[in-house]
């Protein structure tokens, strides 16, 4: 076999999953963000850009994007710069360092449906959070925390943190792993302790981990669902409604599949934007 | 080029799914270890009675069981038969997606599943939602056992301040499917309708209808706000009055029996006659495309004979056969069967789906203080008419 049919044999398997499962939808639903299309019969009328202008004007929309938002500048700080704080601690060999690694990690590799219903149950108003507040004399919403408006996305993203940080911790000992021993060497002979080696050698040569990291996490967060559909369905009052559980709704849900095709093309451009932003920021380029 | 094209044509023949001539998709709810061997017992003795037909049963979840039945109708690879919800048969049968079927059973059980005058679901089995009461509670409370509206929330009230940890009522939390089966008690029972005769109008702008509303969030302002199956197992600990829900509590309490004295009771008007309730059921529904519509309609009409839906009752431990002719000696099974003479279904209107979501979002709004209850329902009665006319259809039954 010539190497030329050689190629096309075994790249013809990805080519074609390329094609089928993921080029063709992304170009069929943006013909369908033009439509109002109709799921169970697959009734559809070309409307051009109405649901586009129609989606500036809807205020659970707005709602969703901004509970993302919130989500997304919430939890990214929090999870960066305490995987970080883990990943350096760990770096160190501390006593038992291999031991915090696989605790870290756990969080991240059970499947988010099982981690939110344990949530679930915690953050209940019989659960053991609510309780513990109680005992130490704080006053929880009185019907559980994903009751009430003002904390049920906070607790969501309180969850999300706890799940996401293993993972970034593993990101950042990798980052570290790959920085030259002798820079370390050179730190500690010139008397430089944990934090002056952490803060001068360690985080600055990071730079392209950090950015990594972010816009994994940004791409991530904004995409947050499972924790939504399990725990809170959006709920109360859209207080929880994020724009990935919103198209899941309106398209799913209520079958308006255009409208909801629409609104994920909205969610893709406002994800590049980030990252391309991010890219910019951490000054990473494409040959670094 | 030709060892691709065989490789592209090897996994096209191995590709050819499972619709063989003699294997009937069905899709339905029932997945515990009770009724899933009912289930498929009853599946083997079609399959004996018909040799060569094999049953492949798929289970569902009510959380998302609707969203996959849609998926698989927009895929154009739907069961050939499968259960469905009593207020669902509508919005499938008015696209054309559903076989019309036949039955001589009560009217009023056939009720949610007619459209167009034609049959297109068989009731399996019926059940619906009454009043679950803790006796030790109420007596502690020095609260009578109520027989009118004001005597519900004033138990409701003196329950709530027993102490912090005890609940007059359970209120639901707005759960998909869940919260307007607990408000459209109060509204029937208050002599409030959801749609006009014609079905082209929203009735839930009505003085019943706010009434109604008004007179839910007084009992859920004395009572705890949590998801239906929380709700449930609070009411077991005996932290709860009075609590709405099916008959599945009712097998849940006996088969592990709470150190408390509780009752069952039938919803109420105002004024204390027997209430309306929600009319729930399961129904069996044909594909109207499908290849073995004859082999689906038979073992439709098998599902559905008295033996085997008193079989699947019997399993699960709650509802009735859609047949009148019962003999029930429990007295407790005795009070759900009234409930369910005094039960009411859901409009058969294809927007149903649309129009359960704003009935939601409206309770829930007004749950979390967003508005009066009449602003909210005005608005959202007046979204629901809208739909309905835009939509250009009309509650025929």
């Amino acid at each position: 076999m010539r190497t030329r049919n050689k190629i096309l044999l075994f790249t013809t398997p990805w080519i074609v999953y390329l094609l089928v499962f993921w080029f063709y939808p992304i170009c069929y639903s943006f013909y369908l963000s033009l439509t109002e299309y109709h799921l169970l019969t697959g009734a559809s009328q070309f409307i051009g850009f109405d649901n586009y202008s129609k989606l500036f004007g809807d205020p659970v929309f707005i709602t969703a994007l901004k509970n993302t938002f919130i989500f997304v500048f919430g939890t990214i700080p929090v999870t960066t710069i305490l995987a970080l704080v883990l990943a350096l601690f760990i770096a160190e060999k501390i006593p038992g360092h291999r031991i915090f690694q696989a605790a870290y990690f756990i969080p991240s590799i059970t499947a988010m449906v099982v981690v939110a219903l344990i949530f679930y149950n915690l953050y209940s108003r019989d659960g053991y959070i609510f309780t513990l507040c109680r005992m130490v004399g704080l006053s929880p919403p009185v019907n559980g925390f994903l009751q009430s408006e003002s904390t049920a996305l906070l607790s969501i993203m309180a969850m999300d943190i706890w799940v996401a940080i293993g993972y970034y911790v593993l990101i950042f000992l990798a980052g570290i792993k790959s920085i030259p021993v002798e820079l370390y060497d050179a730190a500690r002979v010139d008397g430089a302790g944990f934090i002056r080696r952490s803060l001068n050698v360690t985080i600055p040569l990071l730079k392209s981990t950090f950015a990594f990291v972010i816009v994994l996490n940004t791409i991530r967060s904004f995409q947050v669902f499972v924790e939504i559909f399990v725990m809170t369905s959006g709920r109360p009052f859209n207080s929880t409604l994020t724009a990935v559980y919103f198209i899941f709704d309106k398209g799913i849900a209520r079958g308006d599949i255009g409208y909801a095709s629409a609104a994920a093309y909205l969610l893709f451009m406002i994800i590049l934007i980030f990252s391309l932003i991010q890219f910019r920021l951490t000054g990473v380029r494409r040959n670094s | 080029m030709r060892i691709l094209c065989s490789a592209v044509l090897v996994f096209l023949a191995c590709s050819g799914g499972n619709k063989s001539d003699n294997v009937i998709r069905f899709w339905q709810f029932w997945s515990d270890m009770n009724t899933k061997p009912v289930i498929e017992q009853i599946a083997a003795e079609f399959e004996a009675e018909n040799p060569g037909v094999k049953i492949e049963i798929t289970d569902l979840t009510w959380a998302n069981g609707h969203d996959k039945l849609v998926i698989s109708f927009a895929a154009n690879d739907p069961p050939d038969i499968m259960e469905l919800g009593s207020d669902w048969v509508a919005e499938f049968s008015s696209n054309g997606l559903l076989a019309e079927l036949e039955s001589d059973l009560p009217e009023n059980y056939l009720y949610p599943a007619v459209w167009e005058n034609k049959l297109y679901g068989l009731p399996w089995l019926l059940d619906s939602r009454l009043l679950y009461f803790n006796l030790d509670l109420l007596e502690k409370a020095g609260a009578e056992f109520p027989s009118s509206w004001a005597e519900l929330e004033s138990a409701c009230e003196k329950i709530n301040r027993l102490d912090a940890d005890l609940f007059g009522f359970g209120c639901n939390s707005a759960e998909k499917h869940r919260l307007y089966k607990k408000y459209l008690p109060f509204l029937w029972s208050n002599g409030g309708r959801i749609l006009n005769d014609e079905g082209n109008e929203s009735e839930l702008d009505s003085r019943e209808a706010i009434e109604a509303l008004e007179y839910y969030l007084g009992l859920c302002d004395c009572g705890v706000i949590e998801s239906q199956r929380r709700l449930e197992e609070y009411f077991r600990e005996g932290k709860i009055g009075f609590v709405i829900s099916g008959g599945w509590l009712l097998r849940r309490l006996r088969a592990n029996p709470p150190e408390f004295k509780y009752r069952l009771a039938t919803f109420i008007t105002p004024r204390g006659d027997t209430g309306r309730s929600f009319f729930g059921g399961e129904y069996i529904a044909v594909h109207s495309k499908s290849d073995k519509i004859d082999l689906a309609r038979k073992f439709a009409e098998f599902l559905t004979t008295k033996v085997n839906s008193q079989r699947l009752c019997d399993a699960a431990g709650f509802g009735f056969p859609p047949y009148l002719d019962l003999e029930i000696s429990d007295p407790q099974k005795a009070i759900q069967a009234r409930q369910l003479s005094y039960s009411m279904a859901a409009p058969p209107t294809p927007l149903w789906n649309d129009i359960e979501m704003d009935i939601e979002d409206a309770l829930e709004a007004a749950l979390y203080d967003h508005g009066t209850p009449e602003e909210i329902f005005k608005k959202m009665s007046e979204t629901i008419t809208e739909k309905l006319r835009s939509a250009g259809h009309a509650n025929k039954k």
